[in-house]
């Protein structure tokens, strides 16, 4: 975040997420999934006209069994005059961003529900999903050696990518597909009885398929980056705090992915694909390398450079995901494979296929990851060197080598949980993050970008929002020093040395 | 700052003053082109393969191919309960489907009618 969106965003000392002010953006998303949503719904009524047939519903979303998927068109229905309804209330209200809130709310509330569908249905499968995202989760957030997006703010990422990403993207994949089968089997009447139509042509739309859903989901979850960036942009402000969002959003929307596809059969191999070796590709890592670059153009001077990165990293992402859905079964005809058995396809095929078509991009997000780290670990050293000499209590020249030590911390904290137990460990934790928050502050407010020249030249002659926004780091890294303090006497009773 | 004109404390000082972008923008462009690739290389797997009527059933029906759940991408469609005939099929229908009846109509089947010509009965019909 630059000093001035800072200062834009009146953010105040000790806020986890930047005030939220006007839903511009997620109004901008959320409207953004009303308009596609109706234009699939649009394009479905379109295609699916026989000639001179009759008989069947004219969206074939509306046709029989599509159970939850008829939910969400009646509910998007029903939410088009609520949130225009709301927007009006707003207007006229004293309130006006929390009825703006609310129309955001109810905007993305039908995409919410494939998702919660899913989850509600399944739950033994959500159960068998917690231990392994639980820990994916754990470890993306232990993989920020520094500074770390806090769990609340990694959480909001990860709802994200569970309900309102994956559920759009279930939503209009299912439109999707039966608007190409409309358009596959265009003459005939497909709409006399589109579910045994359907199911009888499913294979000739399917790599069209791969294209629409890799599009599709990559902006849904982008779209989540999007906001993060926004309303918590003082969490996300490199590569790798980007990142470690990015992948929470993925996880998410794998999560939502693996439970809906192991209902429909062939449970055990699907969980092991993705919630096994997997778990790290695929969403997770499209996801970490979008975020990744969300997260750099915070720290990029250059206009030219921010939207290399952006392009760079939605175009690798869509690209690997429709790749992901088509080239496997290829290579697999290609090579000849398609008589292997179920041990070789499990063991040998499925991480063969992930390493072959996603591996570029995952080794993409680990270099990112370690070239973020290095220039963190350098940003680091300065910062906490040089708060460690202003004398002022809150890093001591003793917590130096500790802090700068990402394996010396964790051999640390290991050793406070074993032989101290939980409480000093948390306090432990806690006062180290509060201290990387505080070199981290200091580290922003010495290198934030400077802010687009106005084109007002009066604006630009005054310098007062400069100096308010320079004021506010100040003010903000003050109130930081304060909470180490804190932090440190509240640690100290449990352990003599604990900050060390 | 990175790739700033000014240099910065732990940042890309020197690689900013040659005029080139910071080692993550590189990464992420390098990536980029890669993705690109990806998505023609499919394209033309596409164009080339999934047209040609000699590819395999199994894999032609994509979501029962055994390689493809290691893919994130497409969220399968959902296997809906048939709703039974419609009324206009009523006179022509089976108690069930012949086993070896082909998923596609043969050559020559005309385009505009419905494959396949009838369906199973509704309870009690003759």
């Amino acid at each position: 975040m630059t000093a001035a969106d800072r200062s834009s965003r009146g953010t105040r000392p000790g806020d986890l997420v930047d005030r939220l002010g006007d839903p511009g953006r997620a109004w901008f998303v959320a409207r953004a999934f009303l308009i596609l949503y109706g234009v699939e719904l649009w394009l479905n009524a379109v295609r699916n006209r026989p000639p001179g047939g009759d008989g069947g519903p004219a969206l074939l979303i509306l046709a029989p069994g599509y159970g939850v998927h008829r939910v969400t068109f009646w509910a998007f229905v029903a939410c088009v005059p609520a949130v225009v309804l709301t927007k009006l209330v707003a207007r006229r209200s004293g309130r006006a961003n929390r009825w703006r809130w609310a129309a955001v709310a109810l905007a993305l509330l039908p995409f919410a529900l494939p998702s919660l569908d899913a989850l509600a249905t399944n739950p033994l499968w959500v159960l068998a999903c917690v231990p392994t995202t639980g820990f994916a989760l754990w470890t993306v957030h232990r993989s920020q050696s520094y500074v770390r997006v806090p769990p609340p703010v990694l959480l909001a990422a990860f709802a994200w990518g569970l309900l309102p990403a994956f559920g759009f993207a279930a939503a209009t994949g299912v439109l999707g597909r039966l608007t190409a089968l409309a358009t596959r089997r265009s003459a005939e009447p497909l709409g006399a009885d589109p579910v045994s139509a359907a199911a009888d042509i499913a294979g000739d739309v399917q790599h069209l398929m791969a294209w629409h859903s890799g599009i599709g989901e990559e902006l849904a979850k982008a779209a989540g980056i999007l906001l993060l960036l926004r309303y918590a942009g003082r969490h996300v402000h490199d590569a790798v705090s980007g990142l470690a969002v990015g992948a929470a959003v993925g996880l998410g929307f794998n999560l939502g992915e693996t439970v809906l596809v192991t209902s429909q059969g062939d449970a055990a191999f699907q969980f092991y694909a993705r919630q096994g070796v997997g778990l790290f590709a695929a969403h997770t890592a499209f996801s970490a390398l979008v975020g990744a670059a969300a997260g750099l153009t915070r720290r990029l001077a250059s206009e030219r450079d921010r939207r290399t990165a952006v392009v760079g990293a939605v175009v690798a992402a869509v690209g690997a995901n429709v790749a992901a859905g088509t080239l496997p079964p290829w290579l697999t005809h290609l090579l000849d494979l398609e008589g292997a058995g179920d041990l070789v396809r499990t063991l040998v095929l499925t991480p063969l296929w992930i390493v072959v078509v996603q591996g570029t991009v995952i080794l993409a997000v680990l270099r990112v990851r370690r070239a973020g780290l290095r220039r963190q670990a350098a940003a680091m050293a300065t910062e906490v060197t040089g708060e460690a000499a202003t004398g002022r209590g809150a890093i001591t020249e003793a917590d130096v080598p500790l802090l700068l030590d990402p394996a010396a911390r964790t051999r640390r904290e290991i050793t406070t949980l074993r032989r101290d137990g939980w409480r000093p460990f948390r306090a432990l934790s806690r006062l180290q993050a509060a201290q990387f928050e505080l070199a981290t502050r200091r580290w922003l407010a010495t290198t934030d970008p400077p802010a687009d020249p106005p084109a007002d030249p009066q604006a630009a002659a005054g310098t007062d929002a400069d100096a308010d926004a320079d004021a506010d780091a100040d003010a903000e890294i003050e109130h930081l020093r304060r909470r180490v303090l804190e932090l440190r006497g509240a640690a100290r009773p449990a352990s003599p040395d604990v900050a060390r | 700052m990175y790739g700033s004109a000014v240099p910065e404390r732990g940042g890309d000082g020197d690689r900013a003053r040659a005029g080139q972008a910071p080692r993550e923008v590189r990464l992420l462009a390098e990536a980029g082109r890669i993705g690109a690739l990806l998505l023609g290389l499919t394209l033309m797997v596409d164009v080339a393969w999934f047209d040609d009527p000699s590819r395999p059933e199994e894999v032609r029906r994509g979501p029962g191919v055994p390689t493809r759940p290691a893919a994130p991408a497409t969220t399968p469609a959902p296997r809906p309960t048939p709703p039974g005939p419609s009324p206009s099929d009523a006179g022509n229908c089976l108690d069930e489907l012949p086993p070896d009846l082909p998923t596609s109509p043969p050559s020559g089947y005309p385009t505009d009618r419905p494959w396949p010509p009838f369906s199973i009965c509704p309870d009690g019909a003759p």
